[in-house]
């Protein structure tokens, strides 16, 4: 019995949180959205987290996810049913906590009698609510109902209870025994007892010979209960595997609808707030991307202004460079990117009406750093250890977008830096999205292949439209405006 | 000729004063060293070959011990024959008879096995060395002697008529009853047949922690006498083996287990050191007047200690022509001067040790004595006792120091001023100069090198290859300067010939 309701043939693991990761999630903002998709819920928040930062990369895996999301949203109460049962059996768990204080093996073999006696009590529960599941599209959840009823049986549960019975030892325990290393009693195999006939007992010559502990002789019963012990390993074991793997059964279940859970609860805040989504195609070809309407969602949490979507139709250029004014929404945009195609790999629905991408094999986040408080030479330094790390992890067909990288030190040593790492990025076929207002680096590119410009639409009353269209990039930034806006006229 | 040890000594034995044991780390060196033996060999480490001859002796049977078949061979008889003297020892010390010739008889099994199985991987194995050969011939004889031959046959037949034995053990509350097995089913597999049906998931093990003390319980040990009455020949049959072989090692396989802890011990030490991609070799021995060089060589005592964490230590090479006797060390004041230096005087002490030293190529010579002269660390003394203190020790060395010597001077004299510092630094130079003794002579002041053209001027570099260890490299060309951001980049390997190199694989 398996919940497998993320991944078609395996469980969901978590990853090690690194630095990549850490930047990754705040740089796109996405701990915003997991905390309004956990509403709170430490675990829902962890699994949410841990989805978007192993993004799923074959299309059967993202379209098997996908389906359950749709089931989710279409049948959440369901969803929420199997989600207090996982929690009923998780507090029961927590209720015999001195289930596991004796580390001898007939207290272990003991306690993990009695919890599966309740844990028979609570699968029988998941087979009544899958009596009744209601409508049920995705193959995942078939699945599940399915085996979950072919394995639990009424047969099956009796031989359980018989066995749990026997499993007391109340009146004889038999083992087998060897000779071990130093002739130390070993090989202890605990047997059935024979079943011997009166009268073969009565006629039986060797009837081996016996002897008894005194009441009073505390260290012999300690020594008794060693080599009893001894004999209950293996069985304990055994039984302790089967008791931790249904428990286990139920801890996966509550995490895995917990993502789903969370996802039906951004959906309903998306559209609370007049937005919308949709789930995306999936495109066989590299860097080919269409979006109608992207906007960021992160952003959508923290502003009560309308946000501006954007569009994009990507047709294969492995580099991208977004530049204009500054405040004009370019960060916005590369964010919107970041966000869709994170949520797109989990198998989740994404902020656009229209969606469809490739997948790629990683996505990073390398942005500049706002509160960096070093020295100039202290950032750089950083900036270049950061690209290291991703360099690091980094394979063909990944994607990785910059946000003002290497604007810590002059242009001229900025851009040549940045112009040799994205060259060699470009020529071993991996995505970049680099907003910079550097000039000199985006016009070192202009003659190249696979490259093109976004460039942030401005009025011509010099108002920001905070729209990105293709364009060519232009010497001067806006840097100036601000500088009024922020001074006044100073003359 | 029959084997006569791992170890030759014609010539006479030297030991290296405190302070140069110290100040070259030679101590924390020894010290981990002796840690992974088995037997002591402290004694053996300090005391240094003076000929030639006996080091070439140790060098050979090295060149065969490392070699990883024999190695893995060697480690493995050292483990065991470590084994088979706990047995006896647990033996001896047991009180209940059962037990007591249990352990004999496991420490007897255990000893035949490690000796024919070292025996039967020497066989194969390519051995040049006069030491290991002897010591190989010995072992084939001894393994078809009658005398090992009863033992292997009459332990390994008792042994199996004990395994044989089978009991069945009933407890009902406080009765044990104990008899001979017939046919009671196993309990286990029905519980694996129905519980497998839950088991879908990979939970942790379980493991219990059952600390066993050697000595039996009275249940247990009334239970094995029971099993005893149930089968009394087989048991019968080990208290007579017990009797007839008491003490069963040979006195020469003893001998070899405790001399090989040597070459074992070294061999353990430097294998993480290796791990980090360095390298170790067997030094030429030449005379003091031919030239002198390393290539990749390294501090062993920071090797050893970089090594605990995965990292690599910075390696350094040098050429020293016939002629040149005053190596001059200077640069910025961040520890790779030191560790250069101490590398120097390491080199020359584990060649004479008969031992591989750091690096991929060495050629030196046995020098009579390595004087060292290092800053000291405490600070108590006022600055006029420390420079005396610090006089009084060179004189010390430069009056007993000879051709033959090698002599490391680290930052000495900092304690005065400039100017008395360069004077006083002029005079000691001088001096060995007229010596012909090899120095090593790390300081602040680089124009020392203009005092005779003999004289080699080093200094460090930043080592970019290898950002994360903070060591320079010691080299006689001159840095060249480089603009600040794609220095910077070429440190992390982000340049674009760098990363194109890296996005490869």
């Amino acid at each position: 019995m398996r919940v497998n309701l993320l991944y078609k043939d395996r469980n969901f693991e978590r990853i090690e949180i690194g630095e990549i990761e850490e930047n990754l999630i705040k740089d796109l903002g996405l701990d915003i959205i997991v905390n309004e998709m956990s509403k709170g819920d430490e675990l829902t928040k962890e699994i949410v987290i841990q989805t978007l930062i192993q993004p799923l990369k074959e299309k059967d895996k993202i379209v098997y996810r996908q389906e359950i999301a749709k089931d989710a949203l279409a049948n959440i109460s369901l969803f929420k049913r199997l989600n207090k049962l996982a929690d009923d059996v998780i507090e029961s768990k927590k209720k015999s906590m001195f289930w596991m204080m004796n580390k001898k093996p007939s207290g272990v073999l003991f306690s993990n009698v009695r919890m599966m006696e309740v844990l028979i009590e609570h699968l029988l529960e998941l087979k009544k609510i899958f009596e009744n599941p209601g409508n049920i599209a995705s193959e995942g959840l078939k699945t599940l109902i399915e085996n979950t009823r072919k394995i639990l049986t009424q047969d099956y549960i009796d031989q359980l209870k018989n066995l749990l019975k026997i499993l007391e030892f109340k009146e004889i325990i038999v083992f087998s025994t060897k000779l071990g290393h130093a002739n130390r009693l070993s090989d202890f195999v605990l047997r059935f007892k024979e079943e011997k006939s009166a009268f073969l007992k009565f006629f039986s010559k060797d009837r081996g010979h016996s002897f008894t502990i005194d009441e009073r002789d505390q260290a012999g019963f300690r020594a008794l209960s060693e080599i009893k012990d001894k004999a209950l390993i293996d069985t304990a074991k055994l039984v302790h595997t089967a008791t931790m793997s249904v428990l286990k059964f139920f801890e996966i279940l509550k995490e895995e609808t917990s993502f789903y859970i969370a996802i039906n609860n951004l959906y309903e805040t998306i559209q609370n707030k007049g937005y919308w989504s949709c789930f995306p195609n999936i495109n066989d070809d590299f860097a080919r991307r269409n979006a109608e309407d992207l906007y960021d969602l992160s952003l959508m949490f923290v502003t009560n202004d309308k946000i501006v979507p954007n569009s994009l139709n990507q047709k294969g250029e492995l580099a991208t460079f977004i530049v204009g004014a500054n405040q004009g929404g370019k960060t916005t945009f590369l964010r919107s990117l970041g966000i869709a195609q994170i949520m797109f790999q989990a198998g989740l629905f994404v902020p656009a009406k229209s969606f469809s991408s490739h997948t790629c094999s990683g996505i990073f986040t390398h942005f500049k750093k706002e509160e960096d408080i070093h020295l100039e030479s202290g950032k750089l330094d950083d900036e270049l250890k950061r690209m290291d790390e991703i360099v690091k992890r980094v394979k063909p067909y990944s994607i990785i977008l910059l946000n003002e990288s290497f604007a810590s030190t002059n242009e001229q040593e900025g851009s040549e830096i940045a112009t040799q790492i994205l060259k060699a990025f470009k020529e071993n076929s991996i995505e970049t999205f680099y907003v910079t207002h550097m000039y000199t680096l985006a016009k070192a590119f202009l003659n190249l292949e696979n490259v093109r410009y976004l460039v942030v639409k401005v009025d011509s009353d010099g108002k920001r439209t905070f729209k990105v269209e293709p364009g060519k990039p232009q010497s001067t930034s806006f840097g100036k405006d601000l500088f009024y806006k922020v001074f006044g006229n100073t003359n | 000729m029959e084997f006569q040890g791992l170890f030759l000594t014609t010539g006479e034995l030297v030991e290296e004063n405190k302070d140069t044991i110290n100040d070259l780390r030679i101590n924390l060196i020894i010290d981990g060293i002796s840690r992974l033996s088995k037997e002591p060999i402290k004694d053996l480490l300090l005391k240094r070959l003076t000929k030639k001859e006996d080091i070439v002796y140790r060098q050979n049977i090295l060149k065969d011990i490392q070699k990883s078949q024999t190695l893995k061979a060697l480690n493995e008889f050292s483990k065991n024959l470590e084994k088979v003297k706990r047995y006896i020892e647990l033996s001896s010390k047991a009180t209940f008879e059962i037990t007591l010739q249990g352990w004999h008889l496991e420490a007897v099994l255990l000893y035949i096995k490690t000796v024919e199985e070292l025996s039967n991987s020497l066989l194969n194995l390519q051995i040049e060395s006069d030491g290991l050969r002897k010591f190989k011939d010995f072992l084939k004889s001894y393994i078809n002697s009658d005398k090992f031959k009863i033992l292997k046959e009459e332990s390994a037949s008792i042994k199996k008529r004990l395994e044989e034995i089978k009991a069945i053990v009933s407890i009902r509350e406080n009765k044990v009853n104990v008899n001979k097995f017939s046919s009671e089913r196993k309990l286990n597999d029905d519980i694996e047949t129905i519980m497998s049906k839950l088991s879908y998931y990979e939970v942790e093990n379980l493991d219990f922690e059952i600390t066993e003390s050697h000595i039996l319980s009275n249940v247990e040990e009334k239970i094995l006498e029971f099993i005893k009455k149930l089968n009394p020949e087989p048991f019968d049959a080990l208290n007579n083996f017990h009797e007839k072989h008491g003490d069963f090692i040979e006195k020469i396989i003893e001998q070899f287990y405790r001399e090989i802890q040597f070459f074992l011990a070294y061999l353990e030490y430097i294998e993480p050191i290796k791990q980090t991609g360095l390298s170790f070799c067997f030094p030429e021995i030449t005379e003091r007047d031919s030239e002198i060089y390393f290539k990749n060589s390294f501090d062993l005592a920071l090797a050893k200690q970089l090594s605990d964490k995965g990292e690599k230590t910075v390696t350094n090479e040098l050429f020293i022509n016939k002629g040149e006797k005053v190596l001059l060390v200077t640069g910025p004041n961040q520890g790779g001067k030191t560790t250069f230096a101490r590398m120097f005087g390491q080199l020359f002490y584990f060649a004479a040790l008969g031992l591989m030293v750091p690096g991929t190529e060495a050629s030196l010579f046995i020098c009579d004595q390595i004087y060292t002269h290092f800053e000291k660390e405490e600070k108590v003394q006022n600055k006029k006792g420390k420079l005396e203190d610090e006089l009084a020790r060179a004189k010390l060395i430069l009056d007993k120091a000879t051709d033959k010597s090698v002599i490391i001077l680290n930052e000495i004299f900092s304690a005065t001023a400039l100017e008395d510092a360069y004077f006083l630094a002029e005079f000691v130079i001088k001096k060995v100069l007229n010596l012909g003794a090899l120095v090593v002579l790390v300081t602040f002041m680089h124009k020392l090198y203009r005092i005779n053209s003999s004289i080699v001027p080093l200094t460090s570099n930043v080592d970019l290859k290898n950002p994360s260890t903070r060591t320079f490299k010691i080299t006689r060309r001159e840095t060249e300067g480089r603009s600040f951001a794609i220095y910077l980049a070429e440190k992390y390997c982000l340049t674009y010939d760098l990363l194109k190199e890296r996005l490869k694989r």
